[in-house]
């Protein structure tokens, strides 16, 4: 089965883990190819080779996307089916410059596509809503997070486009059953094809063993994610000041980098905890990995969240976690024993969560022993490829409407 | 005394009043004229010609990123007038930029538009304009005053600590900013402290106090950018946890900013939408009409340096429950013209609100006081003489 993914940056630090899962694929047989739209760097190990195709840039003045556009007109001549779904896509715009603008972001698509295309973010199937609808090839949508729980809030536009989207592909992958409920109300319609199938844990946090009992009074925190407001961190910074008012001896680094980083340098001055809280920048996987085996809590204060990866890792190393519960996180905190959920925005319940594990050494390692064997038994590899596997193929297998 | 104040953009759409406070100067006998980056467009037709007095006053510096030819063109005049004086920019600029020859010609091509002027003072209205154009008070060989209005020691600590020591005299709006440029090494003995003023005339209560009837809602207001520093989590946090308690509350926002979706996505997700309303930008008298009609005017700022809005609140008799951030506490007069929270706290935020509206002799009382207290401290008037005096003392 061939499988065209379209990606945005590539590649790009926060993505690992869709390479990983490709390269998962791969091993299943499938023939992946890669249609990209930038060049990204990231300091994590690519685990996925395959050949890339690189898309042409929509930045470009007019007379280059002329250019473009009819070099990609001339070869789709040579197949009169995809030419005619060129035409198609055509029809959404209004206006020769807003047609220029469509043609040189569907058509290269058109050219390119191979078997099934799949779309790895509900946004950036949004940017390809006139394709998607238009082409006859089998589109399947992955909803990760913001695609669902943030844009359709925020943008009237991106809301009915997804929608659409929703009814017309021939599946949709959710991360969550939140998310798939969600995405359910969403559509609207009988149509809507979705499945949950989890993420699964890369093998290197897999095989790693479990962070081990540490003696050291001061409770180290550690949290890892982009440095942006979704992830909460501002609220996490106040139940921190509420803990070191406490008196509770800890530590607490965020590793990432993002453009909210100014507003938590200056929350971390401004309440006073420049001697509590590092936020670090980027790092490696491993280092990362490293970091959370030596850690004694991992904190999680997200406004939205589909399932965080980071979680799921720090639950599989054995470390006791406090999460907000927003989207998918309490399908990975199932009860109360694998780990902590607190509301988004509440530093109380926060602190509290915190403070208890901080004090709590036996609750801390058995919270971390119960979280390490639910995640591993239920975020596996195997599971997630046959889960991707089947959807391909009950995709493959649809009658075309 | 030739004064020349530097600012970025004029007249800048949310101080209308500056124009009162420039006729204020000159009636001081200040020889004041405005040094603008940028000239704002003018919503109505002969704007200016009601202000020609001041439109004579009004230099600006030709941008090369935004180059007018015209401009160009005819401060071409002036180099015929006094050649000498373009040889001296070039020594001057050359000097202060360590010979960079491009961002020399550059400079000399932005500057040529004052190349007739004179200055015995120049007041640069913000650090980050004094930094990109220090070199101005070399040129005029004036004497350097700076304002010192905004966030800049939040976002930047330590961007300003060689400006601290080369200006002549500091302008700071609030002692919190005088802390903060003195934890930066500033040893404290040449600046001078005039908060933010507000026209009194312009932002005042309507005809009669508003006086809540029974089974209405709580109207709360907020006037402010949509950005990070206003902390509009915890204010829409504060407003859902008492609609939560039973409270009937209607929240207007004026304003608009990058952290838009934000706030959108969390007043969905605090499920408030049928109490919360993004108004967008507001003009001056939108939003006064706003602070009259309102029962509390709410801000939970993360940062803050004085805060405009709070002032004119305060002035339009309206009670304020704001964070205890920054310059804020100098702004209100906690429990006498409104209430503090602790900042980034929402559940200190909801009690403070809780407390004011459970208590009307309280609301009425502290509007009545913010009302005489910006009469007395705050008014532009007053503040324009401030100002008229630092300049002639810096003669």
């Amino acid at each position: 089965m061939k499988i065209t993914v379209l990606l945005d940056t590539f590649p790009s630090m926060s993505e690992t883990f869709i390479y990983t899962t490709m390269a998962n694929w791969q091993k299943a047989g499938l023939d992946v190819r890669l249609l990209a739209r930038k060049r990204g760097q990231s300091l994590h190990q690519m685990p996925f080779q395959s050949d890339i195709t690189w898309l042409p840039s929509e930045g470009w003045p007019a007379p280059f996307k002329l250019l473009v556009t009819l070099f990609f007109l001339a070869r789709l001549c040579f197949s009169p089916r995809k030419l005619k779904i060129a035409f198609n896509i055509l029809r959404h715009a209004q206006g020769l410059r807003s047609k220029l603008q469509l043609a040189v972001r569907c058509f290269p698509l058109c050219h390119y596509q191979a078997g099934l295309i799949y779309f790895p973010f509900g946004g950036l199937a949004v940017r390809y809503h006139e394709y998607i609808l238009a082409t006859d090839a089998r589109v399947v949508v992955s909803l990760r997070g913001s695609d669902i729980h943030y844009y359709p809030v925020i943008d009237h536009v991106y809301r009915q486009k997804l929608k659409e989207i929703l009814s017309r592909a021939d599946g949709i992958h959710c991360v969550c059953i939140e998310i798939l409920e969600r995405a359910r109300d969403l559509a609207g319609s009988e149509l809507f094809k979705g499945k949950v199938i989890y993420t699964a844990l890369s093998d290197g946090v897999y095989n790693m063993q479990l962070s081990g009992k540490h003696e050291n009074p001061r409770v180290e925190i550690i949290s890892v994610g982009r440095l942006d407001w979704g992830k909460g961190l501002e609220h996490g910074l106040v139940a921190a000041r509420a803990l070191m008012e406490r008196g509770v001896d800890f530590h607490w680094r965020i590793i990432g980098d993002g453009e909210y980083r100014l507003p938590l340098q200056w929350a971390v001055r401004d309440m006073g905890l420049q001697e509590r809280v590092v936020l670090t920048g980027p790092m490696k996987h491993q280092d990362v990995l490293a970091i959370l085996k030596s850690a004694d809590v991992f904190f999680h204060p997200s406004i939205h969240e589909g399932i965080s990866n980071a979680v799921l890792e720090a639950m599989a190393l054995g470390l006791p976690v406090v999460v907000s519960d927003v989207g998918g996180m309490r399908e990975a905190i199932s009860t109360e024993a694998v780990g902590m959920l607190v509301p988004p925005r509440d530093w109380r319940a926060m602190a509290d969560a915190l403070e208890n594990l901080a004090l709590n050494q036996k609750l801390r390692i058995d919270m971390g022993v119960s979280a390490s064997n639910f995640v591993r038994s239920h975020f596996t590899a195997q599971a997630q490829t046959k889960g991707f596997l089947a959807l391909f193929r009950k995709a493959m297998e649809q009658e075309r409407r | 005394m030739r004064v020349g104040i530097v600012v970025t953009q004029f007249p800048s759409p949310e101080h209308p009043y500056i124009f009162e406070w420039i006729k204020e100067l000159l009636s001081q006998g200040i020889d004041l004229y405005i040094i603008t980056e940028k000239l704002s467009a003018m919503p109505q037709d002969g704007f200016w010609d009601a202000q020609s007095e001041i439109r004579k006053r009004l230099l600006r510096i030709n941008r090369i990123d935004q180059p007018d030819l015209g401009l160009f063109v005819r401060s071409l005049v002036g180099v015929f007038i006094c050649p000498a004086r373009l040889v001296r920019l070039f020594q001057i600029l050359n000097r202060t930029e360590l010979g960079k020859l491009l961002t020399v010609l550059r400079k000399v091509f932005e500057y040529l538009p004052l190349l007739t002027s004179d200055f015995d003072l120049i007041h640069f209205n913000a650090p980050q304009l004094a930094i990109r154009r220090f070199e101005l008070k070399d040129i005029f060989q004036a004497r350097s005053l700076v304002s010192f209005r905004g966030q800049d020691f939040t976002f930047y600590p330590d961007r300003y600590d060689r400006l601290l020591q080369a200006a002549d005299h500091l302008h700071f709006i609030s002692q919190f900013l005088v802390k903060q440029a003195m934890e930066r090494g500033y040893d404290g003995s040449q600046h001078s402290l005039i908060p933010p003023m507000v026209d009194t005339a312009f932002y005042a209560p309507a005809n009669s106090f508003r006086r809540r009837a029974e089974n209405q809602p709580y109207i709360l207001f907020s006037a402010a950018r949509l950005e990070w520093v206003k902390g509009w989590e915890f204010a829409l946090q504060a407003v859902a946890l008492l609609i939560e308690r039973g409270w009937d509350i209607q929240y207007y926002i004026a304003g608009d900013g990058e952290l838009k979706g934000l706030v959108l996505y969390t007043i969905d997700q605090l499920g408030i939408t049928d109490h919360v309303h993004l108004l967008g930008w507001q003009s001056p008298e939108q939003v006064r009409d706003w602070m009259q009609k309102s029962d509390v005017y709410i801000l939970a700022s993360v940062s803050e340096a004085f805060n405009n809005s709070v002032l004119q609140a305060q002035a339009c008799g309206l009670p304020v429950v704001c964070s205890d951030e920054g310059g804020l506490p100098e702004n209100i007069e906690d429990g006498v013209t409104g209430l503090l929270f602790r900042h980034r706290d929402a559940w200190d935020m909801a009690e403070k609100m809780e407390l004011l509206w459970k208590d009307a002799a309280l609301r009425e009382k502290m509007a009545k006081n913010g009302l005489n207290r910006t009469r007395s401290c705050f008014d532009i008037r007053d503040g324009a003489i401030s100002f008229g005096n630092l300049y002639k003392n810096l003669q």
